[in-house]
């Protein structure tokens, strides 16, 4: 089969997806979480460690252990051969719908566990709505159907982070490595410093890339197309039922978690792009995206648990394109992190070792894709007017 | 929208295609093949790249601004699409035709660039796909 598609660097041949549930089982790996969560809860203790080292620290043994992935699906793979790839993105929201409201039910119910275990279990929780549930929104998001899009939403609901959506798709996709995009993390900027600044400025933004979309449509911003409506709602409805299953503690271990997860996604978003910005063409113009904007990793077993959004340069190429038909660009292309971003994320946390590992990078890519630029300042204080058409 | 395909395509296949490029205009001619272009596609991680203007419908010639407002719809347009383009610039190389500003579009198939094209009111648009030299789409062809 040859290559038809957009290049990658690689002459590697496509190879085609049969549709079997067997080769999307790799996929399924994410459902390994749920017997640990009922195991920490009931044991607590040490188990309670076994929630994030799960995510962060034993896939990435593994990743070590089965070296990269490099191999790309035939992009135009049929639809319904993807079937089985798919299926594990639409069956996550019950099963952490269970696994938040079956916690907080079962440990404000039992004397077992110790205020700080009780902490614990709901942080291994956060890793898992974050590391698996927000990922899994992201893909649900990009896609066409009514019932994917609800679903995306449905989960980001359970992380009490709804507005996300609006921001990932009408601001970060079309404006990254823009000044517009606050997600984008500025060259030296620490995540402790990044963090805030994203939690405080994506509602904003969000807000008003919907209010622009309505505008344009000639409604008004309480029109009920409005998502903003919907994202409220779910928020007060997950509110309520944690509740209604925990009282005032259910609400409290159920913020706690929801908050771990976004932690987990401003994590990933800073390491997804940092540092890497788009050429400002001159009067707000910029160059388009490339597969040269993103970071990414080819390391197995990480990429089976987030669902290859390691592939992110050419999911920034091909927005909707499903998971398992991303493809791999390599490092002639596309920069590359030396781990999948769990360890990555992880290295994130201290900044000197941060600053240590990914500026030199950067400094590389800079001198590879664009030697013609010996002034990054204005780029690192992202001192460029707004994009323009960015609302 | 009348197009007098006898007359325009000399002109049009006279013409100098130049996209802002994040390393640099790139010039592309019909039927000449570019080492840069295929760069510049490798670049951006594109297959191909179809420049539309909106720019003087059916080549007439339109006020400046009435030019300018047409181009804002077109950017706007594309970008609600989620579209990757380059911006560039339409050359008359005996300088008689004023420049006309153009969107180089990422990775759109031909069909929906001739849709774009006809939806501004263009007779014709350039694509360049990778290791081929652009070619001249007639918007009216299916």
């Amino acid at each position: 089969m040859a290559r038809t598609d957009i290049p990658t660097g690689d002459n590697a041949p496509l190879h085609p997806i049969r549709g079997t549930l067997a080769e999307a089982l790799p996929f399924w790996i994410s459902l390994l979480i749920v017997p640990l969560v009922a195991f920490a809860a009931s044991t607590g203790g040490w188990a309670l460690l076994l929630l994030p080292a799960f995510p962060w620290w034993i896939t990435s043994l593994l990743d070590a252990l089965t070296g990269p992935d490099r191999a790309n699906a035939d992009p135009q793979t049929p639809e319904g051969r993807l079937f089985w790839y798919r299926l594990v993105t639409l069956v996550w929201f019950p099963i952490e719908l269970a696994v938040i409201f079956g916690g907080i039910w079962f440990v404000t119910r039992g004397h077992h566990l110790a205020g700080w275990e009780k902490l614990g279990l709901f942080f291994g929780i956060g890793i898992v709505s974050g590391t698996i549930g927000i990922t899994y929104a992201h893909e649900l998001m990009h896609q066409k159907s009514r019932l994917e899009r609800w679903l995306g939403d449905l989960l980001m609901g359970l992380v009490l982070y709804g507005h996300f959506r609006s921001e990932h798709l009408l601001v970060h996709h079309p404006w990254v490595g823009t000044p517009r995009d606050a997600v984008t993390a500025r060259y030296n900027e620490g995540f402790h410093r990044f963090f805030p600044r994203v939690l405080a400025e994506c509602p904003r933004s969000a807000w008003r890339a919907e209010l622009a979309r309505l505008a344009r449509a000639g409604l008004p911003w309480w029109h009920l197309r409005n998502p903003f409506w919907r994202y409220g709602a779910l928020a007060g409805l997950f509110v309520a039922f944690a509740w209604a299953v925990g009282g005032w503690e259910g609400v409290g271990l159920f913020v706690f978690q929801a908050f771990i997860a976004v932690w987990q996604l401003e994590l990933t978003n800073y390491v997804e792009h940092y540092g890497l910005t788009r050429k400002h063409l001159g009067n707000g113009r910029y160059e388009p995206v490339g597969p040269h904007h993103s970071w990414n990793a080819a390391h197995r077993v990480t990429n089976w648990l987030l669902i290859n959004l390691q592939r992110h340069s050419d999911h920034h190429i091909k927005p909707r394109r499903r998971f398992p038909l991303l493809q791999n660009h390599d490092e002639r292309v596309a920069p590359q992190l030396p781990f999948g971003y769990p360890l990555t994320g992880f290295v994130a946390m201290v900044p000197p070792l941060w600053k240590r590992m990914m500026n030199p990078r950067v400094k590389a890519w800079r001198r590879t894709f664009y030697p013609e630029i010996s002034d990054w300042r204005p780029y690192r204080r992202m001192d460029f007017p707004l994009p323009r058409n960015a609302s | 929208m009348p197009c007098e395909r006898a007359r325009l395509a000399p002109l049009y296949e006279a013409a100098e295609y130049c996209v802002e490029g994040p390393g640099g205009p790139v010039v592309l001619r019909v039927g000449r093949p570019s080492a840069a272009a295929d760069r510049l596609l490798g670049r951006m991680g594109a297959g191909s790249l179809s420049c539309i203007t909106a720019f003087n419908p059916a080549s007439k010639p339109l006020s400046p601004e009435e030019n300018r407002a047409r181009q804002a719809r077109l950017a706007r347009k594309v970008a609600e699409a989620g579209w990757r383009a380059l911006p560039g610039v339409n050359r008359d190389p005996a300088g008689k035709w004023p420049e006309e500003e153009t969107l180089c579009i990422l990775d759109i198939t031909p069909r929906r660039a001739r849709a774009l094209a006809r939806e501004f009111g263009q007779c014709a648009l350039l694509r360049a796909e990778r290791g081929r030299a652009p070619l001249l789409l007639w918007s009216d062809e299916a």
